[in-house]
């Protein structure tokens, strides 16, 4: 069996499809979704590339190493409806259909119960369901591709009445786009009330919160999040879907609307009250994993392990309450603008704190440039970009002017791409070892991390500098505007970085691959890291423990004095 | 490699994590419905559209709602009997529950029936339409819970061996739907 399946052991008397496709095992779910989001984040990947293509160089043919036949109908160029397609479904694929599934459900399945202590996830069938659920939510999202008209093309966010037939797209791509997500989101509420009460359930004796590793807890707070505001979402879609489908008119307004219409800007706000703490859905999970990374490969414990969990649940309630800060210029009351702007600004309070808890850990550690290591610190890097400069979009008088620009597009490219692909790129190298029973190849993974490093800030950073001298998003020929024409060759400058980026990411597409067949056999705790995963064999069996573990002390028990090596597995009592 | 494959049937679901698993779902429905209201409210505030009741338009929207309790206490009255043994009398009221969740449905069907007649429609003023769409989404919810407990009846009409935590939660999931409905009435009701 390829793809690295072979990691996880079942009854030997299960057919291929139980232990392969239908699988209740939480390591090859986790795999199975894996594998999915790859995909996904190479398909989205390509997209990116397409709009930097059109960005640097509008209405000019469409090389061939970009798959330039594809647009032969048009001339070999990107129209801009295709133009339209192509951010929408790169923003959306990127967040729902390669973020989501790597970060949370590959590594959320993968890793919670071996971390915790458990058996499997807490309902295996109901977690196998949430797979195919979003298998089938792949299908119909991909369907929207060989039908007339196209895929969805309203952006990410989708707002109407950009999104419906009157005054929007007439195509039914759009339609299915929100179908999708409905049995995405579907996926999503089943993992994470999988998760939530796995955590709370199924944690191993003497396994208290405060022992638990960061990695979980940041999956276990990403997974209360989606619990309780996935649905909130759904809510919108539904209306949204009806709107298109049933003549309902909840999101229109004016002149487009037959009788007394709706309201549009509900539909932001349902967005975001969704959207905003989206964001920390996506990003929690990338903060424990380096948080935890950091303490493995600093040989130290993690500084303010208690305050780094608490400031990361307090991001989380925090995050509930500024929804608004997106929706600044649709004319909101200026004292609901200020109170969302104070709202937003306190969120920097915590998140400063467990930054400089990150760097608390490693300050005089002994420190290991391995490459989890090197991600772990991207992110940090990334994440300090992304996060200072959301408090100029906090600001009300700011974000007047910087609203739509590109300077928001490279602040939520560091946040949610840069931050949480190096984060993603730090867990595969970290648990390849104990996904795959080989190691990843080092140098190549250097190569990748200092390649995709340099290139990702030079694309991001200049975005951030476009969108400061007033270049909007989501402009299809920038060189129309004279006042964008000076800034042609910064868009050159970012869109050959972005090539070269991808470039990077083949690379490390072809690491993963040749590293799964002929990377050095792993041993069985290769960092030397004290969590419980590190404590079983691989491939680990289904039940992954044969006696369910003890565990005496927290995750981060490095160059203890009191012990004989420079770390204690959890399982493992300090005299 | 280690010799401690596990048999699936090792890895069981203990009924407190089912227990716990159903509240949390029902708090993401709640939330569902939250939003909904929450938009219907934000529209009649802003007076995008009305939907005018009458005092007997409402009295007989609780009175078919009411079929409902009766039905939760059916569920939960064959739930009790089913654990002391009694199969015959847990099947009798099954089936009672059942059977007035049918005609609680039947019932919305006929209300809305008139309410289409009156000119109310779901494209009609989307206060209208919010309200066919809680109550489209409560139904969907419903129906499903009619799967179940049309499960649990053939299950009981068997004699099947059938595990406690699986009677108990869909009875809990009957009585949410309940509680819900009337909830979502008396608000609307309400803002109406």
């Amino acid at each position: 069996m390829g793809l690295g399946m072979e990691g996880s052991e079942m009854n030997s008397n299960e057919s291929f499809w139980k232990k392969y496709i239908f699988s209740t095992d939480h390591k090859m779910i986790g795999k199975q979704y894996l594998w999915l989001g790859i995909f996904f984040l190479l398909f989205g990947g390509f997209q990116a590339m397409l709009i930097r293509w059109q960005l640097a160089y509008p209405e000019q043919p469409v090389p061939w190493w970009l798959f330039g036949f594809l647009f032969e109908a048009d001339g070999g160029i990107i129209s801009p409806d295709v133009y339209n397609q192509l951010f929408t479904m790169h923003g959306t694929i990127m967040i729902f259909w390669a973020i989501t599934p790597i970060l949370i459900s590959a590594f959320g399945n993968f890793v919670i119960p071996l971390q915790i202590g458990a058996r499997d996830m807490a309902f295996p069938t109901l977690n196998m369901l949430s797979f195919w659920t979003m298998f089938l939510a792949s299908v119909v999202l991909l369907l929207s591709y060989v039908i007339p008209d196209g895929v969805a093309s309203g952006g990410w966010t989708s707002y109407p009445p950009l999104s419906l037939k009157e005054g929007g797209i007439a195509g039914e791509g759009q339609t299915l786009w929100t179908l999708a997500l409905v049995f995405a989101g579907t996926s999503t509420m089943m993992g994470a009330i999988n998760f939530v009460i796995t955590v709370i359930r199924l944690r191993a004796p003497g396994m208290t919160y405060f022992r638990m590793p960061l990695t979980v807890w940041g999956l276990w707070l990403t997974s209360i999040l989606n619990a309780i505001f996935v649905p909130v979402i759904a809510a919108g879609l539904i209306m949204l879907l009806l709107d298109r489908t049933l003549g309902t008119q909840f999101f229109l307004a004016g002149r487009l609307a037959a009788g007394g219409g709706g309201d549009p800007l509900l539909f932001q706000h349902v967005f975001w009250i969704f959207g905003h703490p989206e964001v920390y859905i996506l990003i929690l999970p990338a903060w424990g994993i380096v948080s935890d990374l950091l303490s493995v490969f600093s040989r130290k414990p993690a500084f303010g392990y208690k305050v780094t969990a608490i400031c990361m649940s307090t991001i989380v309630v925090l995050s509930t309450l500024v929804w608004g800060h997106h929706m600044y210029t649709t004319g909101m009351s200026p004292l609901l603008g200020k109170s969302f702007m104070f709202l937003t600004l306190l969120i920097s309070i915590p998140s400063s704190i467990f930054f400089f808890n990150w760097l608390g850990t490693m300050w005089r550690g002994s420190l290991h440039f391995d490459p989890p290591m090197l991600y772990s610190m991207g992110v940090i890097w990334v994440f300090a970009l992304g996060g200072l400069t959301g408090l100029y979009n906090a600001t009300v008088t700011a974000d007047i002017y910087l609203h739509d620009t590109m300077f928001v597009v490279g602040h939520f490219h560091y946040t949610m791409a840069a931050s949480v692909l190096f984060g993603g790129f730090a867990a595969i190298s970290f648990w390849f070892p104990k996904l795959f029973g080989r190691m990843l190849d080092d140098l190549s993974s250097k190569i990748h991390f200092w390649g995709t490093f340099i290139t990702l800030n030079l694309v991001f950073f200049n975005m951030m500098a476009l969108g400061y001298a007033g270049h909007h998003r989501r402009i299809y020929n920038p060189s129309e505007y004279e006042f964008l024409r000076p800034l042609m060759d910064t868009n050159q400058f970012i869109s050959i970085a972005a090539f070269i980026l991808g470039a990077f990411q083949i690379l490390y597409l072809i690491n993963i691959v040749w590293s799964l067949y002929k990377g050095k056999k792993a041993d069985k705790n290769p960092w030397k890291a004290a969590t419980l995963e590190w404590s079983v064999d691989f491939p680990i069996p289904h039940g992954n423990f044969e006696q369910i573990p003890t565990v005496y002390h927290g995750p981060h028990e490095y160059s203890n004095p009191k012990t004989a090596d420079d770390w204690a597995p959890q399982s493992v009592e300090i005299k | 490699m280690s010799q401690h494959i596990i048999n699936r049937t090792q890895i069981e679901v203990d009924s407190g994590s089912s227990k716990l698993g159903i509240i949390v779902t029902f708090g993401a429905i709640t939330m569902l419905f939250v939003t909904l209201l929450a938009s219907a409210g934000s529209m009649i505030i802003q007076d995008l559209g009305r939907i005018h009741l009458t005092s007997f338009n409402k009295i007989v929207v609780f009175a078919i709602a009411s079929l409902l309790i009766l039905s939760s206490v059916f569920c939960e009255s064959a739930f009790n009997s089913w654990k002391d043994g009694k199969w015959e009398e847990s099947r009798w009221f099954l089936g009672s529950a059942i059977f007035t969740a049918s005609i609680f449905i039947m019932g919305q069907i006929m209300i809305y029936q008139q309410w289409v007649s009156m000119g109310f429609t779901a494209s009609s003023n989307v206060v209208a339409g919010m309200i066919y769409l809680i109550g489209g989404m409560h139904a969907v919810h419903l129906l499903s819970g009619m799967g179940f407990l049309i499960w649990l009846f053939y299950q009981i009409l068997n004699e099947n061996r059938l595990k406690m935590i699986r009677f108990r939660l869909i009875g809990w999931y009957w009585h949410f739907l309940t509680i819900l409905w009337f909830a979502l009435l008396t608000i609307l009701i309400i803002i109406i």
